[in-house]
């Protein structure tokens, strides 16, 4: 008796290489944040003093005008006066994402697969930053 | 700093941050910046007093800032704050619109400075500081 074109492990290969073709095509036509060295000449840095000892500083960076790339830190004093930072969000790798105080790995907070991503993600991100600062502060604190 | 006041401040803080990551254009109008080449700044209320605005500007590494002022009918203005003895040459001649040798209130350095449109037209002094003003503009003409 004839066997059927295809067995289940047959079924199966075939479908985890048209997956893996799926997600090749879907990988490169994924958008990613530019290298901040490939967007135009930086604005600078910008600051926003909350204390004495802790600060906003933000780095944006920009395509034809549109924000392209942004990363929020809160950043501490050192004793020597220099600025640490305590925590912060970034896109890079593709991925909104934060780093906090004595955290080791970094926390997903979205993917980024088109440039309006960066822009739509960009005022929660600067709101957790800004309402949080204070515990981000304490933390790195306690972490020193 | 009343707590009201502190959310005042800290919800004009991000519809000025947003402002600023809206558009290179507005980022572009921050033109005061401290000797890191850093951008600082400062957010302060119309009714608030000078001498406290120029202590939360102390907290700057310079101290300068793109200043800020939320006044009382929601509207936000721009300027630059620059202590006085760097905005200046020794040999400069420069006339102020108005001077200021008390502790003020943030509004009236706007309304004296509403005028003017690029030049440090207001000076204050009060106690040890001095700073000058460059004019302030509302933050929905500067689009």
């Amino acid at each position: 008796m004839a066997g059927r074109p295809y067995g289940k492990q047959q079924r199966d290969r075939a479908r985890r290489e048209t997956k893996a073709v799926v997600d090749a095509e879907l990988e490169a036509e994924r958008w990613c944040p530019p290298s901040q060295f490939d967007c135009e000449p930086s604005n600078g840095t910008i600051t926003i003093p909350l204390s004495a000892t802790a600060r906003i500083l933000q780095r944006l960076e920009y395509e034809a005008k549109r924000l392209v790339y942004y990363s929020i830190s809160l950043q501490c004093r050192t004793r020597s006066e220099e600025w640490e930072d305590a925590a912060r969000i970034d896109c890079s790798h593709c991925l909104v994402h934060i780093h906090t105080p004595g955290a080791p790995n970094i926390v997903p907070i979205m993917n980024i697969t088109r440039p309006e991503d960066v822009w739509n993600s960009y005022d929660a991100s600067y709101a957790q930053i800004l309402d949080n600062w204070e515990e981000y502060e304490r933390q790195w604190n306690h972490g020193r | 700093m009343a707590v009201d006041d502190r959310e005042r401040i800290s919800q004009a803080t991000r519809t000025v941050a947003n402002w600023i990551a809206e558009s290179s254009d507005h980022c572009d109008r921050l033109v005061t910046t401290n000797d890191r080449g850093e951008r600082p700044v400062v957010l302060a209320l119309e009714d608030e007093l000078f001498s406290a605005v120029a202590h939360r500007i102390s907290w700057t590494d310079g101290p300068y800032a793109n200043l800020f002022v939320l006044m009382n009918d929601e509207s936000i203005l721009a300027g630059s704050f620059m202590p006085s003895a760097s905005a200046l040459d020794d040999g400069a001649k420069h006339e102020f619109d108005t001077e200021f040798h008390r502790d003020v209130r943030m509004g009236e350095i706007v309304r004296a400075s509403a005028a003017r449109n690029d030049a440090v037209a207001i000076r204050v002094t009060f106690g040890e500081t001095s700073a000058d003003f460059a004019s302030m503009r509302d933050l929905a003409e500067a689009h």
